[in-house]
This record gives C-alpha cells, sequence and structure tokens, in this order.
C-alpha cells in the first residue's frame, strides 16, 4: 500500500529510528511502510497519522497496489 | 502510541520456557548419567539464552529478533506467524514420516512400547495444539 509516511517524515527532519521510537516500533517497519512492503494494523496506521496530524485516509493509499 | 512487545524479563517469555526446558531437561539426563546429552542441552539453553540477549540490543536487525524470538513490535509478530505455519505444517508431515517410520522399520522387541508410542503421541499432541490454537485464534477474531 502506497503512503505519505516518508514524505511526512522527511519534511520533519525526522530519522526512520526517531519515528519507529515515537511510535514504538522498529526502524525497520518504518522502512517496510515507507517502500509499501507491510501494510500496518489499524491501531499503528492511526498512530502514524495522529503523529502527523493527518487522517489515515490522508496518509494511506488503499485503491493503489 | 504502539507499546513495544516486551516483557519484565531479560527475555521473551517463550525464550524463557525455552531456557528452563533446556535447563530441566539437561539436569534429568544429567541425573541418569548422560553427561553428553545433559551438556547439548545445557548448551542449547545458554545459546537461547545469548541469542535472546544478542537479539535485544536496540539496533538488532529484524530476522535476528524474529529468530530469536524477541518480537519487538507487529511486524516482527507478524514475520514470526508466518514462519512459524510452516514450522507447523513441517512438523505435522514429519510427525507422521517418523510414525510410520517407526511401526514399518522397528521391530517391536528393539524398544519399549512406551518409546514406539512417542511419535504417535507427538501427532496427537500437535493436532491438539493446532486445534486449540485454531480455536483461540478465532475467537479473538
Amino acid at each position: 500500500m502506497r503512503s505519505k509516511v516518508r514524505a511526512l517524515r522527511q519534511a520533519g527532519g525526522l530519522s526512520q529510528e526517531a519515528l519507529g521510537k515515537a511510535l514504538g516500533v522498529s526502524r525497520q517497519t518504518i522502512n517496510a511502510i515507507e517502500t509499501g512492503r507491510y501494510d500496518p494494523s489499524l491501531r499503528l496506521a492511526v498512530h502514524l497519522a495522529r503523529h502527523f496530524g493527518r487522517t489515515v485516509e490522508e496518509m494511506f493509499d488503499v485503491d493503489a497496489e | 502510541m504502539s507499546t513495544p512487545s516486551r516483557s519484565r524479563l531479560p527475555v521473551s517469555t517463550t525464550n524463557a520456557v525455552l531456557l528452563n526446558v533446556c535447563l530441566a531437561g539437561g539436569v534429568v539426563t544429567a541425573i541418569v548419567g548422560r553427561w553428553l546429552e545433559a551438556g547439548l542441552l545445557a548448551a542449547v539453553g545458554l545459546a537461547v539464552l545469548a541469542m535472546a540477549i544478542y537479539a535485544r540490543r536496540p539496533n538488532s536487525r529484524d530476522i535476528t529478533r524474529v529468530n530469536a524470538i524477541e518480537y519487538r513490535d507487529e511486524r516482527d509478530k507478524r514475520i514470526a506467524q508466518v514462519g512459524f505455519s510452516v514450522v507447523g505444517v513441517v512438523a505435522l508431515v514429519v510427525s507422521v514420516i517418523e510414525f510410520v517410520a517407526v511401526t514399518v522399520l522397528v521391530d517391536n522387541r528393539d524398544w519399549p512400547p512406551a518409546v514406539q508410542l512417542l511419535p504417535v503421541g507427538q501427532l496427537l499432541l500437535l493436532c491438539v495444539v493446532w486445534g486449540v490454537a485454531n480455536s483461540i485464534a478465532a475467537r479473538r477474531g
């Protein structure tokens, strides 16, 4: 699933490690979400959206493969 | 925020169980005088402990954590679920092969009946655990 996580993270000057730490997940999980290899759980998706002050729909494009 | 899946123990609950089973097995085999097997089990237990502690480093790789059964987040758990589901299928198949091999190849006089029944016991136990695990997973949704 395509997401805006990488763009928002980089815009905020955050490393994958720092974002992972803020959300309680590993750097590899952030990387996997950014590269579309891993679809986060609803819980993590909501936490990601909240972290960037966006909605889940703004963060993730569920229609794009 | 998501909470990391870490227990208060220095290792995960699963590793604590594995470690204790290995050490208990080592004690039992030592009591009956099988020192090589006792040493082997103690070494396996220590290896489990060492791998778990190594995998808990803050910058450890995902594959290291999953192999050491030290999951940090939901993705680690999902990877482990896939790995263990394959292990489960292989364990069931190997247990059937083991049962057939013992039935066909082992002469009844060679091994006591209790030992001959171990493969079928293992197969039954795996099936029961599988059923219970499926039931719990279905109930949790």
